[in-house]
């Protein structure tokens, strides 16, 4: 419990302050570009036949998304004629393809498992190690945007000021990109995709719904993601976690987009009833969708069926055919007709044992039938009953060298059926 | 005259082409119709249950004489794959058609249908093919449906069925005890798990051979697996399931069922978990670093690992990977 609450308190802190930025800059998507551009760097390294938590795939991932920041800061040249964000979005759709196609091309077993986990995550089965690596990272991170915060904060809030001082937009662009590419490549392992823009988006969003100085957004961002965070991991134990958390920022940012609508309308108390209202109707709506029937049928299967009715189907299996013969001692004439249909020697022996022990000639017939024929052990029991039934007149052989063939020519004497009801079966 | 050429064409018997779902099929296809073009759609390396049929394989459907499908909600992707090809005489209930585990006694059949026990197999565990019993059955029931598009061949199709059967038997028991007792006795005896109180009741467990012999330290044995594959397995060879990884198959493992998992492999000293080929087997390790056990590798069908090149490969492996 320790390790993952850690993890995800980690996430929330800096993605926090990261989120802050990124939400002011207006470039919602580049995380989940960056994140997509690390992922891809660890799909190359799977490519190159590494596993994901190798040190490669890690520095693969990094050198990938340094790449990519470049890339995205040199975007804002571009922006006359498109819009960075539709850059950046492009650049997350064509990353995540070419990461499905050079699965495909590797032509690995895990492949699309893998790819799964660089969007999930699994943030249950985090080790310690990994949070190691994540806080040192998070503290290096931090000191240096700490030490640099002025600028930064300038850069990314008010850029024609920053460029009237004389700082060089670009390169305070790059060095942005580059420490939040270090963090989410560090956080993409263990968390997924999905959960590092949740984290990085919607506390960020809550706070400027209700603050708006830095330290005030930052302050409320944290204190969504905190408590949400400790109350996720908890509540999810039985539960898969990651979409657990991602489920509950939603929730909390839906409920803080109320109260403001709430706050802020002419209106209070019709706007609390409007939303009362869509509530109401979309609570109606997935009521009703519950209890229509269903039109998909469950598919016809091949497979045999044994009813339950007395009849012994003639396509039972043979488990089920000595369940009924044993179930039927005593109904000779069923028995009689079990045997003429019978194949199996070993449950022949025991139709013809159970017929002895009614006192069906049948049955004799049948055990002499088996002490000659080709399978030793059932030839051994066959005969060594016909000896007990015979009493003193036994015919001699040996079933184990050989089919005794004597018992064909033999007639019972008197009082065999006697004798015959102590057989036991086989 | 053109049309006795034509006649002559079509009579002159082209070769059966077979398309096998998996690798196993595909081995006991072989087994039984050598002179067959025989397909297998998914690799030994790859989850059965997921497959992206490429156009290449579809058109080999199209065309396809018979297809042979294990069955039991295995393979999800057969039939989008089949609406797809459009190929009528290979449809379920068409005469090309094949399930491969029908009759086959079926283990682990849900008492209630429900999602929150994760992608359940409503009519029973279909990894039938783990225990060779059951390949048996399957051999039967291929041979049946190629008889049924090749009538001129059925007889020769039953009789490699039957003695595809009695080598299994052999393999299982061993040879002495077959020729001994007979197949299908033993059989009968192994699936109601009477085998070896039988056997030690005549004084016959010497005589026990084959791969029940040689998986004597199998029986009882407590191990953890990653996927609810192995239930025919363990059946069959009598190892004691002291849990799988995967709590519910197709879910990630809650953190509840991590700490319970470890719990039981700590009680019951559980030294090994077998995880197939095709599944990452992170989880287990991370499982086996906290319990001190030993992960194994194992493959799930017929080219799983390089190993199990073929169906007897395939059991040989699992039962000395298993058993060491």
């Amino acid at each position: 419990m320790v390790l993952p609450v850690a993890a995800t308190l980690l996430m929330a802190v800096a993605l926090g302050w990261f989120g802050l930025h990124v939400l002011q800059r207006g470039v919602i998507f580049v995380d989940l570009a960056l994140a997509q551009v690390a992922a891809l760097g660890a799909t190359y390294a799977v490519f190159l036949g590494h596993e994901p938590d190798e040190p490669i795939s890690y520095a693969l991932g990094l050198l990938f998304t340094a790449l990519g920041a470049v890339a995205f800061a040199l975007a804002r040249h571009f922006e006359e004629w498109v819009a960075p964000e539709a850059l950046i979005g492009i650049a997350y759709v064509v990353f995540a393809a070419a990461g499905a196609v050079l699965m495909d091309f590797a032509a690995d077993p895990h492949g699309a498992e893998k790819l799964q986990h660089l969007m999930v995550g699994n943030v249950v089965w985090v080790r310690p190690v990994e949070i190691g690596i994540i806080a040192g990272v998070a503290a290096a991170v931090g000191a240096a945007h700490f030490a640099a915060r002025e600028g930064l904060l300038q850069v990314s809030f008010d850029p024609e000021a920053a460029a009237a001082e004389g700082r060089r937009v670009w390169l305070w662009d790059l060095c942005f990109y580059l420490t939040f590419g270090l963090v989410i490549t560090t956080l993409v392992h263990v968390a997924g995709v999905l959960l590092i823009f949740s984290y990085l988006i919607i506390p960020a969003v809550v706070g400027r719904l209700f603050a708006s100085s830095v330290l005030g957004r930052l302050g409320i961002a944290w204190a969504v993601a905190v408590p949400v965070s400790i109350v996720g991991i908890a509540g999810s134990y039985s539960h898969a976690a990651g979409p657990i958390i991602v489920m509950l920022l939603g929730g909390v940012l839906i409920v803080c987009l109320a109260l403001v609508a709430v706050r802020r309308s002419a209106a209070p108390l019709r706007t609390v009833g409007g939303m009362v209202g869509a509530g109401a109707a979309l609570t109606a709506t997935l009521i009703a969708a519950r209890s229509c029937d269903s039109e998909h049928d469950h598919p016809e299967s091949e497979h045999v069926e044994i009813h339950v009715h007395d009849d012994l189907s003639p396509d039972a299996d043979p488990a089920t055919r000595e369940q009924w013969y044993r179930g039927h001692e005593g109904q000779l004439p069923a028995l009689k007709a079990a045997l003429r249909r019978e194949d199996d020697p070993s449950l022949r022996l025991l139709l013809a044992v159970a017929l002895a022990r009614g006192g069906a000639s049948e049955g004799l017939d049948a055990l002499a039938e088996l002490a000659a024929g080709p399978v030793p052990f059932l030839r051994m029991e066959a005969h060594d009953r016909l000896v007990q039934v015979a009493g003193g007149g036994a015919v001699q052989g040996d079933p184990l060298a050989g089919p005794v063939t004597g018992w064909s020519t033999w007639e019972p004497p008197e009082g065999w059926r006697e004798r015959a009801k102590e057989l036991s079966l086989p | 005259m053109i049309s006795v050429l034509f006649l002559w064409l079509i009579s002159s018997g082209h070769a059966l082409d077979v398309v096998c779902t998996l690798p196993w099929l595909g081995d006991l296809t072989e087994r039984l119709a050598p002179e067959a073009r025989v397909t297998v759609l998914a690799r030994g390396t790859e989850d059965p249950h997921y497959l992206s049929p490429t156009p290449a394989l579809m058109a080999k459907v199209g065309t396809a004489d018979l297809y042979v499908v294990n069955g039991l909600g295995l393979e999800l992707w057969s039939d989008r794959l089949l609406d797809g090809a459009g190929n009528p005489a290979i449809r379920p209930g068409a005469p090309g058609h094949v399930q491969a585990s029908a009759g086959v006694p079926r283990l682990e059949v849900p008492t209630e249908l429900t999602r929150a026990r994760g992608d359940l197999h409503p009519e029973g565990n279909p990894h039938i093919w783990l225990d060779p019993l059951n390949a048996a059955l399957a051999a039967k029931n291929i041979a049946s449906g190629l008889g049924r598009i090749d009538p001129s061949g059925a007889e020769a199709y039953r009789e490699r069925a039957a003695a595809f059967e009695a080598e299994i038997h052999e393999r299982v028991f061993g040879a002495d005890l077959v020729g001994f007792m007979g197949g299908a006795l033993l059989e009968r005896l192994a699936r109601s798990g009477k085998l070896h109180a039988f056997l030690a009741s005549k004084g016959l467990e010497d005589r026990l051979g084959g791969w029940l012999a040689a998986g004597r330290a199998l029986r009882g044995r407590p191990i953890v697996f990653h996927h609810q594959s192995w239930v025919y397995f363990i059946d069959r060879f009598g190892l004691d399931l002291v849990g799988t990884i995967e709590d519910r198959p197709g879910i990630a493992p809650s953190a509840a069922h991590r700490g319970a998992l470890k719990e039981a492999m700590t009680a019951r000293s559980v030294g090994l978990i077998g995880v197939q080929a095709i599944y990452d087997d992170r989880l287990a390790r991370v499982l086996a670093r906290d319990t001190g056990a030993r992960v194994v590798q194992l493959p799930g069908d017929v080219g799983g690992t390089d190993a199990a090149s073929d169906y007897f490969a395939l059991i040989d492996t699992l039962v000395a990977q298993l058993g060491s």
